[in-house]
């Protein structure tokens, strides 16, 4: 049947641009499934939520001597500077006692609270921790940590330059 | 030897083919990901970070692996060979050194 297409000149020529149009359309399935894979697979690892947990951490057992008891004396920028050095990456915001202290840069603050309306990319993992600490007459009470941590460019696929 | 069919067998093989380049290749793409220079790399950078950041003061950390790595403006620099510019992430929250000796790392927590 193929034959008697073939000799048919007109039959023929379509018969060989629906051949090209299949090939053409399997081609571009499978290089669009290909290219959709790649983009998933080329992503880097998230890890800001896990560094934020161990800071978030490393934080609260320095400032408390790893004894968990934090009194007011010992709640200071200063102490909190001496634990943990931080750069233009990260934010930090300790409450205890109706009391806040702050280390880093700050503009990720605002960043996180844009956070809650807007979705994106480029925006900073921000966490917010409640501990259980013991104040100075040994009694329980919340020590907020709320942290921001930058480090897009190596955590979140970069498309395009910022 | 039937001629009739030829057409139709070398649409469906040349058709075949294509899908058989293609999926070879998502195949080795899928397996290159996994072990990929530029991933290990990464996830070793990324892993030795969060150790590191982890850490108490005063501990040592011994890192077996067949990649290097080293320690740069407090980036944590992984590579394949000393002249490898590598993969780096910054990891500023300990104060660390890192000395590499026998395929072997050893990061100490200095502060």
């Amino acid at each position: 049947m193929s034959n008697k297409i073939l000799k048919n000149k007109k039959a023929a020529a379509s018969y060989t641009i629906i051949s090209f149009y299949r090939i053409m359309m399997i081609i571009i399935v499978c290089l669009v499934f290909v290219a959709v894979l790649w983009m998933q697979y080329s992503k880097p690892y998230d890890i800001r939520k896990l560094e934020n947990a161990q800071i978030a951490k490393k934080v609260v057992l320095c400032m408390t001597n790893e004894s968990l008891v934090l009194t007011q004396e010992n709640f200071n920028e200063k102490t909190l500077n001496e634990c943990i050095k931080t750069t233009s990456d990260v934010f930090l915001n300790l409450t205890f006692q109706g009391k806040s202290i702050t280390s880093g840069r700050r503009e990720l603050e605002v960043y996180c609270q844009v956070q809650t309306r807007v979705t994106g990319p480029y925006l900073p993992s921000c966490l917010d921790y409640n501990y259980s600490v013991l104040n100075s007459s040994h009694q329980t009470d919340q020590l907020n940590v709320f942290i921001a941590l930058d480090k897009n460019s190596k955590n979140v696929q970069v498309i395009m330059n910022k | 030897m039937n001629k009739r069919g030829e057409p139709l067998l070398m649409q469906s093989l040349i058709t075949w083919t294509i899908v058989g380049i293609l999926l070879v290749s998502f195949l080795l793409l899928l397996n290159n990901s996994s072990k990929d220079p530029y991933n290990k790399k990464q996830i070793l950078a990324k892993e030795v970070c969060i150790i590191i950041t982890a850490a108490p003061n005063n501990s040592v950390i011994s890192v077996t692996s067949n990649l290097l790595i080293e320690k740069k403006d407090n980036n944590i620099v992984t590579k394949r060979y000393p002249q490898d510019p590598g993969y780096s992430y910054p990891c500023y929250s300990n104060n660390f050194t890192v000395t590499n000796e026998n395929g072997k790392a050893t990061i100490k927590i200095t502060s």
